[in-house]
C-alpha cells in the first residue's frame, strides 16, 4: 500500500531518550526554581502565587513545584527571586522532593526505605509494562500528552512500554486530574481490578495537588488521599518527556546521577 | 433368543405400556411411570435385536396374509439392525429420562403421552422391519397419528393446536406422497412388496423416487417442508422431543435409504435437487437456530440443520450412484450415517437435558436462563456435550461426521457431470457456512445459558432438582456416547459398513478404514484423520500444559485473587445489565440479515410515532451510498429530547422466508377452497350417493385406461 | 465592533420563557443558558445568538421560588442546561420532560453549591445510583462504557441500551469527574481567572482564555493592541490545527491504518512543538491575559512562516493519502450522521454544525481578535453531516488557520516596531460577554464582576452544548461505529463537566 511508503518517507523521527539526551526536553520550559537564596525580603511573596506554591516560612523562600501550575505570576513579579527551569526531568519518587530548594534536613532514611520498598516491587517489572490511565478530573490536556507518548516522537513502545484498556493487564496506574470525587469509587474498583505489584504514577500538579481547580466542593485536591502514589510528575500539563521521565524513574530504569540532576 | 423374539416381545412391552397408560392414567403415582418401565424394556430389546441384525444375525417375523395385499413380513436385514440398534440406545437413554420426568409433579397433567410414547417407538420399529408397502404406510400412518399426539398433548399450551394441526397436515401430507409413490410403483411391478419392485424403470421409477424423497423429505425437515419442525417439537412435552427428533426422525432418513437400495439409481437431476434443497436446509436450519430467543425452538431448528447435513451426505451417495461411483456411494451414506448417529445422540443429549433445565428454571426463554449448569450439573455437562457435539469439536463424534462431510464434499472433482459437479460445489459453501454457524449458536447456549453467571433476573426454583439415577443415566448415555463413540469410531465405522451393506458393497464402506485406527474419506491418499489418537493426545496435551505451567509459575498459576468482573468501573446500570443471550446472537442477526430478514424498530407508544430503522431490510436494500438506515425524524425527535418518553421500545425481528414467501400466500386461497369445500357436506343423503357414483365411474375410466 | 451583549431582565417568570421560546422560534439559536445565585435571588439566563449579537434573557425568580417553567418543552436545546441548573441550584424546570442528575448527582435536600452565592459549599460525593434504561424491548442490555475508558481517553459514562450490535439508544453520563470550575471562578480576580478559563477545557486552552479575557476587555470598553490582537489569533489557529490533527489521529487510530496513526500523531507533536517555542507552553497557556497577551512570540517571525508552511504541505500530503484511502473512508461514509434540521434547531457548533450545513462561524459572524480585519472564509460541507463530512471541514479549516497564522505573521513583522502587547483595564463592575471559535466550536463567557473580583463566571464550551447531539447520532450504526463518531465529534468531557 502507498502507507507504506509514505511511512519511510522522513526517516526516523524518534527520539533517544533515555540513552540520549534530547534537545527539546532539555530546553523545555519545566519548572520553576528559586535563585540564590536570598532572605525572603520585602512584600507578601505566598500572594503572588494563584495556587500557593510560594513558600516563606523557613528562612528560605521555597516553591513547591506539586503546587507549581508554570503560571509565570512569580518570575513576572520577582524576577530576582524566581527563574524558569529548562529541562523535563521534573519527575520524583518523594512528594517532598518537589519542594525546591530540597531541604536537605529532611530524614533521607525514609525516602531511601521507600525507594527500596519500590524497587522490590517492581523487580517484576523489568522487561514490558501495560500502563492503564484513569482521569480523575482532568482538564484533558495531560490525556493528550500522555497519547502523545505512542507517536513515533515518543514511540515508547521502543522502551517495552504500552498503554491497556484492561485493567487486568496493567501494572502501572497513570492518574490524571484534581481527584474529582465523583471519580473515587470508579478510581478505587479500577486499583483493585489491577495485578499486583501495581506502580502508581500521578500526572500533572492537578493529580498531585489539585492545582487551580481546588479547593473545591467537587475535588479532592489531588489524588493522593486516595491512594499511595509512587511517582509525581509536576507540571500543567506535564509534556510528555516528563511523563516518560516518570514511568522510566518509577521502574528504576534511570541511572541513579540521571535522577539526582533532576532535582 | 432370536432377532425375532426380540423384536415380538419388545412390540410386546410397547403394547402393554400403552395398554397400562390408558387405564390407569397419570393420577396414581405408582402406576404413572410403568408405561415408560415398558417402553424402557422395548427399547433394550430392540438394540440388542440391532446389534443382531446388524451384524448379520438378522430375523424374520411372518405377519402371513393377515394384513391383506398379499404376503407380508417383518424383516430385520443388517439395514434395518443399523436403525433399529440407533432406535433401541436412544430410546433406552429417553425412557430413563422419562421415567424420572413423569414423576414430578405436573409433568404429565393427563393421560395419553405413554399411548404416544410406545406408538411412536412401536410405529418407527415397524417402519423399519416392513417388508412391503402396505406394511410401511400403515406404520407410517401411525406414526403420523403419535407426532400428533405428542406435540397436541399440552393442551393448556397457547400454540398446541397449532403445532399438532401442522404436525399432522406435513405428516399426512408425507404419506400422501408415499402413497402416490408406492401406488406407481405398485403399477409398474404389480406388487407390493419392496424386493419386487426392482424391475420398474422410466418415468414411473423417477416420479416414484421423487416422490417418495420428498415424502422422506418432510419427515427429515429438508426446506421447503421444514416448517412443521420446529413448531411441532417445541410443543412436544418434555422428554417427548428427543423422541420425535432424535428416534422418530430417523424413520425418514430409514426410507432415503431404503428407497436407494430398492430403486437403485436415481436420475442425476434429482441428486441435483436434492442436494441444494438440503444445504439450504442446513443453512436456513442454523441461521434460525442461531438467533432464536427460546432454547427448545433453537434445538428445534438445529435438528432442521442436521436435517440439511444428513441429507446432503445423501444426495452425494445418489451423485455417486448417478455417476456410477460405488466409492462415491459409499462415502456419502457413510458420512450421512456418521452425522445421524452423531445428531441423534447429541439431540437426545440437548432435548432430554433441556427439559429438565427449562422445567428447573421454569421458562425456556434463552435471556432468563442464565448458568444453570451449576445447578444442574448432570443436565448441564450432558447439554454441554450435546451442544459441542452440534459444534463439531474434536473429540466429539460431530467432528468425526462433520469431517467426513466436508471431505465428502471435495470429492466432487471425481464428477464428470458439470452440473453435478457445480452444484455440490454450491452446496459445500453453504455446508462450510451452517457448521460455521453451528459453532457460533452452541458457543452461545454453552457459554451464557449453562455456564454464564446468573443474572439479576434469576431464574426461579420451581422443582426440586432431579436426583434420581435413572434419570442421570438417561442424560449420561447419550453424552457419553458423543464421546466415546468418537473415540472408537473405526468400531463405528465397521459396524455402520454392516448396516449399509445391502447398499453399498461392505469392501467400499470399509475402505474409509486406511488403518485400523486411522480413517480416510473412502478414497485412499486424500487425507487422514485419526478421532482415536485426538482422544489420547488432546487431554494429555491439555495436562501436559497444565503441569508445565504450574511448574513454571511455581504454582501461582493456581492461585487465584477473585475480583468483580472488570465493567469499566461503572457504578452500576439498571436493567439488562450483562451481555443478553439475546444480544449475542444479534451480530447473527445482522450478518445473515439476507437469509433472516432482519428488521428493526424504534416505537414509543406515547408519542405516537414509529420510526422503523430498517437498516437490514433484506436482499433489495442497494449496499453502499444509501447511508444505512438514515433515521427518521422523527426517531432522531425521540433520539434527542424524547428518550424521556416512556414505553419506547426496541425491537428485532427475523422473518421466516420459507414461511412467510411460500405458505402464507397460499394460505388465504386455500382457505377459501376448503370452505367451498365444507359445501359439498350438505348432510343430504342424495348428494353422498351421487359423489360415489362419480368416484365409481372415474375408478372404472382408470381402470379401463390403464388396460 | 459593532457586537454587543447586553443583559435584558424580565422580572416576570412567565413572560420570559414566552419570550425566548418565541425568540427561538422565530430563528435566534439558543446558545446555552444558566442561572445565577445572589445572596438575594436566583436569576435564570437564556443566551440568544443572532447575527451579531448575543442577547441575555434572565428572570429573576421570586424570593424563596425554588422552580421555574421549563424551556425544554419549548426550546429542546435546553434540554441539559435546565438539568445543570437543577443540579448546581436545585431549582426545578417544571415540566422539563426527564431531569434526571447530569453534572452533580446529589441526594434530595443535600446544599447545592449555588455558584455566585459566595459562599463555600461542603464537599459534595456524587452518589452512584443507576439511572432507569430508557427503552424497553426483547434482549435489551445495557453496556456501561466508562467511566473509566479504554485507553488515555476522559472519564465519562456513556449506557448502550443495546439489543447487541446496534445502537439503538444511548445515554451519557459525565458527572464522575466534574470538577466545580464554574464554583471556583468566584472570588477570583480578573487576572487570575484567566489561568482557570484555560483549565476549563484543557485542549481548547487558547480560546476559552480570548472568550474569558474579550469578556471582561469588553466590559471595561478596552481595546487592546493590535499585535495582541494577532498573536491571540496565531494560538488559537494552532489550537484549532492541533485538536483537528488530534481528531484525525484517533479517526486513523480506529480505523487501524498504523502509518496514517503515526503520521498524524507525529505532525500533532510538530504543531505542539511549535506552539511551545512560541510561547513557552505546549498548550499556548499563559498567552493571553485580560488586556492582551503576556509576551511577544519566542519566534522570529520568518522562521515561524516558514515552519508552517512546512507542516502544512507535510499534512496536506498525508491528508490526501488518508482521504482516498477506501478502507479508511469506507468507516466514514455514512457513520454517525447528524440530520441538517436537528442540527439547525439544536444550534450545533463548530465542525459537527458546519459539516451537517451550518454555516456559522463565530469568527465571521461576531468577529473577534484580528479576525475581522484577516477575513475568515468558513469551512462548509455539502451538509452530509455524517463522520466523513466532519473530517472533511476538518481538513478544510486546517488550511484556512495555516493560511491565517500566516497572514498573522506577515502583518505582526509590520508591528514589531509598536512592541505594545497589553493595556491595563479599569475596574468596572457589571457583567460582560465574551466569545471564541475554539476547535470545538463556540465558546461563550458570562462574566460578572463585583468589586474588582469575579462574582459569577459562566464558561458555556462547545462541548457541553453539541454533546447532547451525541444520542441522535447513533441510528443504524454499530458497536464499531462507536469510536469513529466519538472521534469525529472531537469534544472534551472537560467542557461538558466542568
Amino acid at each position: 500500500m502507498a502507507w507504506v511508503a509514505r511511512g519511510l518517507r522522513n526517516g526516523v523521527v524518534t527520539s533517544r531518550y533515555p540513552r540520549r539526551a534530547d534537545p527539546y526536553a532539555d530546553g523545555f520550559r519545566g519548572a520553576v526554581t528559586v535563585g540564590e537564596p536570598v532572605a525572603a525580603a520585602g512584600g507578601d511573596l505566598a500572594a503572588i502565587c494563584p495556587t500557593g506554591a510560594i513558600g516563606t516560612a523557613g528562612a528560605e523562600v521555597t516553591v513547591d513545584r506539586g503546587r507549581c501550575i508554570l503560571c509565570g505570576a512569580c518570575v513576572t513579579a520577582r524576577p530576582d527571586l524566581f527563574a524558569w527551569d529548562a529541562g523535563s526531568e521534573t519527575a520524583q519518587l518523594d512528594r517532598a522532593q518537589l519542594v525546591v530548594p530540597t531541604d536537605l534536613t529532611e530524614d533521607p532514611a525514609g525516602i531511601e526505605q521507600a525507594r527500596a520498598e519500590l524497587a522490590r516491587r517492581v523487580r517484576a517489572l523489568r522487561q514490558s509494562v501495560h500502563i492503564r490511565h484513569v482521569d480523575t478530573g482532568s482538564d484533558g490536556s495531560e490525556e493528550w500528552e500522555i497519547h502523545a507518548l505512542t507517536n513515533p516522537t515518543y514511540d515508547v513502545h521502543r522502551l517495552g512500554i504500552f498503554f491497556t484498556a484492561s485493567p487486568r493487564h496493567a501494572d502501572i496506574l497513570m492518574l490524571t486530574g484534581a481527584g474529582a470525587r465523583g471519580m473515587i469509587a470508579p478510581l478505587r474498583r479500577t486499583y483493585e481490578a489491577m495485578p499486583n505489584p501495581i506502580v502508581v504514577i500521578a500526572v500533572g500538579t492537578d493529580a498531585i495537588s489539585g492545582g487551580l481547580v481546588s479547593p473545591s466542593y467537587a475535588t479532592s485536591g489531588g489524588v493522593g488521599g486516595q491512594l499511595d502514589v509512587d511517582v509525581v510528575v509536576p507540571g500543567s500539563p506535564p509534556p510528555p518527556f516528563a511523563i516518560l521521565h516518570g514511568i522510566l524513574l518509577g521502574l528504576g530504569r534511570l541511572a541513579a546521577n540521571r535522577t539526582r540532576d533532576a532535582s | 433368543m432370536t432377532t425375532a423374539a426380540l423384536i415380538l416381545t419388545s412390540l410386546c412391552c410397547l403394547a402393554s405400556a400403552a395398554v397400562v397408560d390408558v387405564i390407569a392414567g397419570p393420577q396414581r403415582p405408582a402406576l404413572r411411570v410403568v408405561p415408560y418401565i415398558g417402553v424402557l424394556g422395548g427399547a433394550v430389546l430392540i438394540a440388542v435385536a440391532g446389534f443382531r441384525a446388524d451384524l448379520g444375525h438378522g430375523g424374520t417375523l411372518d405377519l402371513g396374509t393377515t394384513l391383506g395385499f398379499g404376503h407380508s413380513h417383518l424383516v430385520a436385514d443388517p439395514l434395518a439392525g443399523l436403525f433399529l440398534a440407533l432406535t433401541g440406545v436412544v430410546t433406552t437413554a429417553i425412557a430413563l429420562v422419562f421415567i424420572g420426568w413423569v414423576g414430578t409433579a405436573g409433568a404429565v397433567p393427563h393421560r395419553g403421552l405413554g399411548v404416544a410414547t410406545a406408538l411412536a417407538v412401536a410405529s418407527v420399529v415397524v417402519i423399519l422391519l416392513a417388508d412391503n408397502a402396505f406394511v410401511f404406510l400403515f406404520a407410517w400412518e401411525t406414526l403420523s397419528v403419535a407426532f400428533y399426539l405428542l406435540a397436541g398433548y399440552r393442551r393448556e399450551a397457547r400454540d398446541a393446536v397449532r403445532a399438532s394441526m401442522l404436525t399432522f397436515g406435513f405428516s399426512k401430507s408425507s404419506g400422501g406422497l408415499l402413497l402416490i409413490a408406492f401406488s406407481l410403483l405398485y403399477a409398474g411391478s404389480d406388487s407390493f412388496s419392496f424386493a419386487d419392485w426392482h424391475g420398474v424403470t422410466g418415468a414411473a421409477h423417477s416420479a416414484a423416487y421423487a416422490l417418495a424423497i420428498a415424502a422422506f423429505a418432510i419427515k427429515v425437515g429438508v426446506v421447503p417442508v421444514q416448517v412443521w419442525m420446529p413448531t411441532g417439537y417445541t410443543a412436544a412435552p418434555g422428554p417427548a422431543r428427543a423422541l420425535m427428533s432424535a428416534v422418530a426422525a430417523n424413520v425418514g432418513f430409514y426410507g432415503m435409504w431404503r428407497i436407494f437400495g430398492v430403486l437403485g439409481t436415481p436420475p442425476t437431476w434429482l441428486a441435483v435437487v436434492l442436494v441444494i434443497a438440503a444445504a439450504l436446509t442446513a443453512l436456513l436450519g442454523i441461521a434460525h437456530a442461531a438467533v432464536q430467543a427460546d432454547l427448545q425452538r433453537l434445538i428445534a431448528y438445529s435438528s432442521v440443520e442436521n436435517g440439511g447435513l444428513i441429507t446432503s451426505g445423501y444426495a452425494i451417495a445418489l451423485a455417486g450412484a448417478a455417476a456410477h461411483l460405488t466409492d462415491l456411494v459409499a462415502l456419502g451414506l457413510l458420512t450421512s450415517c456418521l452425522q445421524m448417529v452423531a445428531h441423534a445422540f447429541a439431540k437426545s443429549s440437548l432435548f432430554l437435558s433441556s427439559a429438565l433445565l427449562e422445567q428447573h428454571a421454569g421458562t425456556g426463554r434463552l435471556d432468563r436462563l442464565r448458568g444453570v449448569g451449576a445447578q444442574l450439573p448432570w443436565a448441564g455437562t450432558s447439554f454441554t456435550i450435546g451442544a459441542l457435539t452440534l459444534a463439531g469439536l474434536p473429540l466429539t463424534l460431530g467432528f468425526v461426521s462433520e469431517w467426513y462431510l466436508l471431505e465428502s464434499v471435495m470429492q466432487l472433482f471425481r464428477l464428470h457431470s458439470q452440473t453435478l459437479a457445480l452444484s455440490i460445489a454450491a452446496a459445500g459453501a453453504l455446508i462450510a457456512l451452517a457448521i460455521g454457524f453451528a459453532g457460533f449458536t452452541f458457543v452461545r447456549l454453552v457459554a451464557l445459558t449453562i455456564l454464564g453467571g446468573r443474572g439479576q433476573r434469576a431464574a426461579s426454583r420451581s422443582a426440586a432438582a432431579p436426583t434420581a439415577w435413572l434419570t442421570r443415566l438417561g442424560l449420561a448415555l447419550p453424552a457419553i456416547g458423543c464421546i466415546s463413540v468418537a473415540a472408537v469410531s473405526p468400531w463405528e465405522i465397521r459396524f455402520l459398513s454392516h448396516g449399509l451393506a445391502p447398499l453399498a458393497p461392505a469392501h467400499a464402506t470399509a475402505g474409509a478404514l486406511q488403518a485400523p485406527w486411522v480413517l480416510q474419506p473412502v478414497y485412499g491418499g486424500f487425507s487422514a484423520l485419526s478421532p482415536s489418537w485426538l482422544a489420547v493426545e488432546l487431554p494429555l496435551l491439555a495436562v501436559a500444559t497444565l503441569v508445565v505451567v504450574t511448574v513454571f509459575t511455581r504454582g501461582s498459576f493456581l492461585t487465584v485473587r477473585r475480583v468483580p468482573a472488570w465493567r469499566s468501573a461503572t457504578g452500576g446500570v439498571t436493567g439488562g445489565a450483562r451481555y443478553t443471550s439475546f444480544g449475542f446472537a444479534n451480530a447473527t442477526r445482522h450478518v445473515l440479515a439476507n437469509v433472516l430478514m432482519t428488521r428493526s424498530s424504534l416505537t414509543t407508544l406515547a408519542a405516537g410515532t414509529a420510526a422503523a430503522d430498517s437498516e437490514f431490510t433484506g436482499p433489495d436494500l442497494p449496499d453502499g451510498e444509501q447511508p444505512d438506515g438514515a433515521p427518521d425524524e422523527s426517531a432522531v425527535v425521540l433520539a434527542l429530547e424524547g428518550a424521556d418518553v416512556p414505553g419506547a421500545t426496541y425491537s428485532t425481528d427475523v422473518v421466516e422466508i420459507v414461511e412467510a414467501y411460500l405458505y402464507r400466500p397460499v394460505l388465504g386461497p386455500l382457505r377459501r377452497l376448503v370452505a367451498l369445500a365444507k359445501r359439498l357436506q350438505s348432510g343430504r343423503l342424495d348428494a353422498y350417493v351421487g359423489y360415489m357414483l362419480i368416484v365409481l365411474v372415474a375408478l372404472l375410466a382408470v381402470v379401463v385406461a390403464m388396460a | 465592533m459593532t457586537v454587543t451583549g447586553s443583559p435584558r431582565i424580565l422580572t416576570d417568570v412567565a413572560t420570559w420563557r414566552d419570550e425566548v421560546v418565541r425568540r427561538h422560534q422565530d430563528g435566534e439559536r439558543f446558545a446555552g443558558m444558566y442561572a445565577d445565585a445572589t445572596a438575594e435571588a436566583v436569576t435564570v439566563t437564556a443566551m440568544l445568538a443572532t447575527a451579531g449579537r448575543v442577547d441575555l434573557v434572565s428572570t429573576a425568580l421570586a424570593p424563596g421560588s425554588t422552580s421555574y417553567p421549563a424551556l425544554t418543552p419549548g426550546v429542546p436545546a435546553a434540554f441539559w442546561y435546565e438539568r445543570e441548573i437543577f443540579d448546581l441550584f436545585g431549582i426545578r424546570a417544571e415540566g422539563h420532560p426527564r431531569l434526571d442528575p447530569l453534572l452533580l448527582p446529589l441526594d434530595t435536600g443535600a446544599p447545592r453549591p449555588c455558584p455566585g452565592n459566595g459562599r463555600q459549599p461542603p464537599a459534595a460525593d456524587p452518589h452512584e445510583e443507576p439511572i432507569a434504561g430508557h427503552l424497553e424491548g426483547a434482549g435489551l442490555f445495557t453496556i456501561p462504557h466508562g467511566p473509566v475508558r479504554s485507553g488515555v481517553m476522559e472519564s465519562v459514562e456513556y449506557l448502550i441500551e443495546t439489543p447487541g450490535e446496534n445502537i439503538p439508544h444511548l445515554r451519557v453520563r459525565p458527572h464522575a469527574k466534574h470538577r466545580g470550575i464554574e464554583k471556583r471562578f468566584e472570588m477570583l480576580d480578573p487576572d487570575t481567572g484567566v489561568l482557570l478559563a484555560e483549565r476549563a477545557e484543557g485542549i481548547a486552552t487558547v480560546a476559552h482564555a480570548i472568550a474569558y479575557a474579550t469578556a471582561i476587555e469588553r466590559l471595561c470598553g478596552a481595546r487592546i493592541p493590535p499585535a495582541a490582537e494577532l498573536i491571540r489569533v496565531i494560538h488559537a489557529e494552532l489550537e484549532r490545527i492541533a485538536n483537528h490533527l488530534d481528531v484525525a489521529t484517533r479517526l486513523a487510530d480506529a480505523a487501524a491504518l498504523g502509518v496514517a496513526t503515526a503520521r498524524f500523531g507525529w505532525h500533532k507533536e510538530r504543531v505542539m512543538r511549535l506552539r511551545s517555542d512560541l510561547c513557552g507552553n505546549r498548550f499556548g497557556r499563559g498567552v493571553v491575559r485580560p488586556g492582551g497577551v503576556r509576551a511577544p512570540i519566542g519566534m522570529d517571525v520568518d522562521e515561524a512562516r516558514s515552519a508552517a508552511t512546512d507542516l502544512e504541505k507535510l499534512i496536506g500530503g498525508d491528508e490526501r493519502a488518508a482521504m482516498s484511502t477506501a478502507s479508511f473512508l469506507d468507516r466514514l461514509r455514512s457513520t454517525g450522521p447528524l440530520p441538517a434540521d436537528l442540527a439547525r434547531r439544536h444550534g450545533a457548533l463548530g465542525p459537527i454544525g458546519r459539516a451537517s450545513g451550518i454555516t456559522e462561524d463565530i469568527r465571521v459572524s461576531r468577529p473577534y481578535a484580528a479576525y475581522g480585519d484577516l477575513g475568515v472564509v468558513p469551512a462548509h460541507d455539502n451538509g452530509r453531516g455524517d463522520a466523513q463530512a466532519r473530517l472533511q471541514v476538518r481538513w478544510a479549516e486546517i488550511h484556512e488557520s495555516f493560511r491565517l497564522i500566516r497572514e498573522a505573521l506577515t502583518r505582526l513583522d509590520r508591528h514589531a516596531t509598536n512592541p505594545r502587547l497589553a493595556v491595563d483595564l479599569d475596574q468596572v463592575d457589571g457583567l460582560g460577554i465574551g466569545w471564541a471559535e475554539a476547535p470545538q466550536g463556540e465558546v461563550l463567557y458570562a462574566v460578572d464582576v463585583q468589586d474588582g473580583r469575579l462574582r459569577r463566571v459562566k464558561p458555556r464550551s462547545a462541548s457541553f452544548h453539541n454533546l447532547l447531539l451525541f444520542h441522535a447520532v447513533f441510528a443504524g450504526d454499530i458497536f464499531t461505529d462507536f469510536p469513529f463518531i466519538e472521534a469525529s465529534f472531537g469534544l472534551s468531557i472537560a467542557g461538558v463537566a466542568s
